[in-house]
């Protein structure tokens, strides 16, 4: 029988997206446009972050997971 | 705005570019079976793929849509970046298993996988009617802009009518002659066009705002609300954290998406296209803030849908000093529309050819005549998409929020089918239908939002609800648990 193909479940993926999608909407920073960092409110900069955590965690999830065609 | 006849000739050499491509592809054409016309026989590389992902995601709403949510909201619409973004990360949940799976079985449509996960013939109509409703009204407001940019290009001489008429003709003969490969490499142009007239765009504004840095002075001057976070947790919750999950999940169910997935070549393609995918909304959905921020400092006090045109107000500014990037961006514009529209209207149509004539019309149709059923679909799609066009009189962000908050009820039967071995038809079934009433009920008594989220998420709620309980309490009999257990899990086991 063949091996089957590797496509491990990941609750921590999950889980660390939400808590970034939650690190997205600047829950932390609630009516502020302080403090500022090159003209632009911090709360921004820390979105953009979130944001780049999750592309990232999504990316090394493709390269590192998925294994769907033996051989290729 | 007066453009002059240089606007008709760029117009005239995209659309003419787009039908030599849809016939250097009729000349591609391997086999004439629903397989190759619908998804080019699956043989789709990265570059490709990437681009006709990109084409089909970005539509006008991307220029207009989204310039006047980040006029509107100001800087907390840099939430568009995850908010493109997480479609895919969401497919993530899916698509491995759905692209082995749509290999091993041959897949065209979305409701292949329903109709072969759960069985019978009730789950693959449900699921191609909830998607046909959904996606119709949309295609029918790119008619709609298609119309407004024709009339843009030509300074007013073309008449709305006939701009609608004349590009959907263009589709129509590029889609039925080139199919999946006439579509996917006109969205390769459309594609690069509208990128770098986002970005041309972005550049000129900016410019003309006199940088970042001054644009936001002004707004600190005028209108300070728009660069400081929202200030209270419902309005945060309500109207950012519900509109990410609620888009994440719908847009991820877009058809089209699903069957971009199954048209992969390898596995190699797929994830390639997805990593370019995860990259691109912070250079597009950064260039609609920018937009909306610098339209916010130069042209304050546009309300309502008025806010919505603000690109356009801005494209207006331009024109005395680059008279040539206005005609580029209007171009831009048309090919993000045309690419939506043309990539809705070829999987619109392998839904109505598969899964209505061939599975409950003529199931003993040949290749060919399902292939030619394509083509007549394709047109009566156009046809109805040009005369609803004419009527429409919902804005396009509202007609995209409704159509998936409906989309996402596709979401729980396609998930809990892949993942849990005792999920069965009637539950799935009953799961969508429930959802969509939920969803429906609230959208028409007024309750589109309700304390602190959309009513897709209700809706997708209580079709979760409904699939567990009765996928708890339905067994499925022995034959089809191991039919079940053989083909959708025995291969992902480890």
């Amino acid at each position: 029988m063949e091996a089957p193909l590797r496509e491990p479940g990941s609750r921590g993926f999950w889980l660390f997206v939400a808590s970034m999608l939650l690190l997205c909407v600047p829950y932390l920073f609630m009516g502020s446009s302080e403090p500022r960092l090159w003209d632009l409110p911090v709360w921004l900069y820390v979105s953009v972050a979130a944001a780049i955590a999750i592309a990232g965690a999504s990316i090394w999830r493709i390269w590192r997971h998925w294994d769907l065609e033996r051989g290729d | 705005m007066q453009l002059g006849v240089e606007a008709f000739v760029a117009m005239g050499l995209y659309l003419a570019a787009t039908l030599g491509i849809g016939y250097a592809a009729s000349r591609r054409r391997l086999a004439h079976t629903p397989g190759d016309f619908f998804l080019g026989g699956k043989m789709t590389g990265p570059l490709v793929l990437f681009f006709t992902m990109q084409a089909t995601q970005y539509s006008g709403n991307a220029f207009f849509g989204f310039t006047g949510m980040g006029y509107r909201s100001g800087a907390i619409w840099i939430l568009a970046i995850p908010l493109i973004g997480l479609i895919i990360t969401a497919q993530l949940s899916f698509a491995p298993r759905l692209y082995v799976l749509s290999k091993q079985y041959h897949y065209l449509t979305p409701a292949d996988y329903y109709a072969h996960r759960y069985g019978g013939s009730a789950i693959r109509i449900v699921v191609a009617v909830l998607t046909i409703v959904s996606m119709f009204p949309y295609l029918m407001i790119q008619a709609e802009a298609t119309g407004h940019a024709v009339v843009a290009l030509s300074s007013g001489v073309l008449p709305f009518w006939s701009g609608v008429v004349f590009v959907s003709l263009v589709m129509a003969v590029y889609i039925s002659i080139g199919g999946w490969r006439g579509v996917v490499w006109t969205d390769a142009l459309q594609g690069l066009l509208l990128t770098l007239a986002m970005l041309a765009a972005t550049l000129a504004i900016l410019e003309l705002a006199g940088g970042l840095g001054s644009a936001i002075d002004i707004l600190d001057r005028i209108q300070p609300v728009l660069l400081a976070a929202p200030g209270d947790i419902e309005s945060l919750t309500s109207q950012w954290l519900s509109l990410l999950i609620v888009s994440a999940i719908g847009f991820a169910m877009y058809p089209q998406a699903i069957q971009r997935i199954y048209a992969a070549r390898s596995e190699r393609a797929l994830k390639l296209s997805f990593t370019a995918m995860l990259c691109v909304p912070f250079l597009l959905g950064g260039c609609t803030l920018l937009i909306g921020l610098s339209g916010a400092a130069l042209h304050p006090g546009l309300e309502g849908t008025a806010s919505d045109q603000v690109f356009g107000f801005l494209l207006a500014d331009l024109l005395g000093q680059h008279h040539w990037l206005v005609v580029f961006v209007l171009c831009g514009l048309l090919a993000a529309i045309m690419s939506t529209s043309s990539s809705v209207v070829l999987t619109l149509s392998s839904i109505f050819t598969r899964d209505l004539y061939q599975a409950s019309v003529r199931p003993q149709a040949h290749a060919r005549e399902l292939a030619i059923a394509g083509r007549v679909f394709t047109l009566v799609i156009l046809l109805l998409v040009v005369l609803a066009s004419f009527s429409s009189t919902t804005t396009l962000w509202r007609l995209t929020e409704i159509k998936i908050e409906f989309l996402m009820q596709l979401f729980p039967p396609m998930i809990l089918g892949l993942y849990w071995r005792r999920m069965s038809r009637a539950p799935a079934i009953a799961g969508m239908l429930s959802g969509s009433a939920v969803v429906l009920a609230m959208i028409v008594s007024g309750h589109a939002r309700w304390w602190l989220f959309q009513a897709g998420l209700y809706g997708f709620l209580v079709n979760l609800m409904v699939c567990a309980i009765g996928a708890w309490r339905v067994n499925p009999n022995r034959e089809e648990a191991s039919r079940v257990e053989e083909r959708f899990f025995a291969p992902f086991r480890g």
